[in-house]
């Protein structure tokens, strides 16, 4: 199975992507409300790929993305943005960061999957 | 209807109830910019991913207004007509 960490502070959001991601039926799915608690559950279970939100209260997701880098188990990690504000210039500025792609939000439930497979 | 189905149509009518209420809010005048955006903003991408597209639009133009520090005037009337369409429906 491939693990794959959803991390959206939106319920509604991670549930939709629970949904998505749940429609293929090799993927592993768990969700994180926050990015202190990504940190924490990507240490302990080792995702290989995790879907970042951007916007997000306290620890936002390129904060997230520094602390995943700065933790030695979850430092390579790949990270992908999932934003509203997924421009070239955004999309570039996230990648410079260290993120492996940006997907745009709103996603489409139906290709999602798809979608994050490109990036492992 | 599948399991599925019947999820996101309860997503659906918890989204649309939770519009009910920001368009109250917002219609109260008495919003703050910045969490004026973070409704807008979470309502873009809730909205587009449910497939109600005009109402995505509408909020995420408010968001990337008030984010690029535009007067959002014009904006924030055009997403109160969006939301009265959508919760009209």
């Amino acid at each position: 199975m491939i693990r794959i960490l959803y991390v959206d502070d939106e319920p509604d959001i991670r549930e939709v992507a629970d949904i998505a991601l749940g429609l293929d039926p090799e993927l592993d799915v768990r969700l994180c409300a926050s990015g202190g608690e990504a940190v924490e559950v990507a240490r302990d279970w080792q995702p290989h790929l995790i879907l970042l939100d951007f916007m997000m209260p306290v620890m936002d997701g390129p904060a997230t993305l520094r602390a995943l880098r700065a933790q030695e188990e979850t430092a390579v990690i790949p990270i992908v943005f999932i934003t509203a504000r997924s421009s070239q210039r955004d999309a570039d500025h996230l990648l410079a960061l260290g993120a492996a792609g940006v997907l745009a939000k709103p996603f489409d439930p139906m290709a999602l999957a798809a979608e994050a497979r490109q990036f492992l | 209807m599948t399991d599925i189905d019947a999820r996101l149509a309860q997503i659906r009518s918890r989204f649309r109830q939770r519009c009910r209420e920001d368009l109250a809010a917002i219609e109260a005048g008495d919003m703050p910019a910045a969490e004026l955006q973070r409704v807008a903003h979470r309502m873009a991408g809730m909205a587009g991913t449910l497939g109600m597209n005009a109402l995505g639009e509408a909020a995420r133009a408010l968001d990337a207004g008030i984010g690029a520090g535009e007067p959002s005037l014009e904006r924030k009337r055009a997403l109160i007509e969006a939301l009265r369409v959508e919760l009209a429906e």
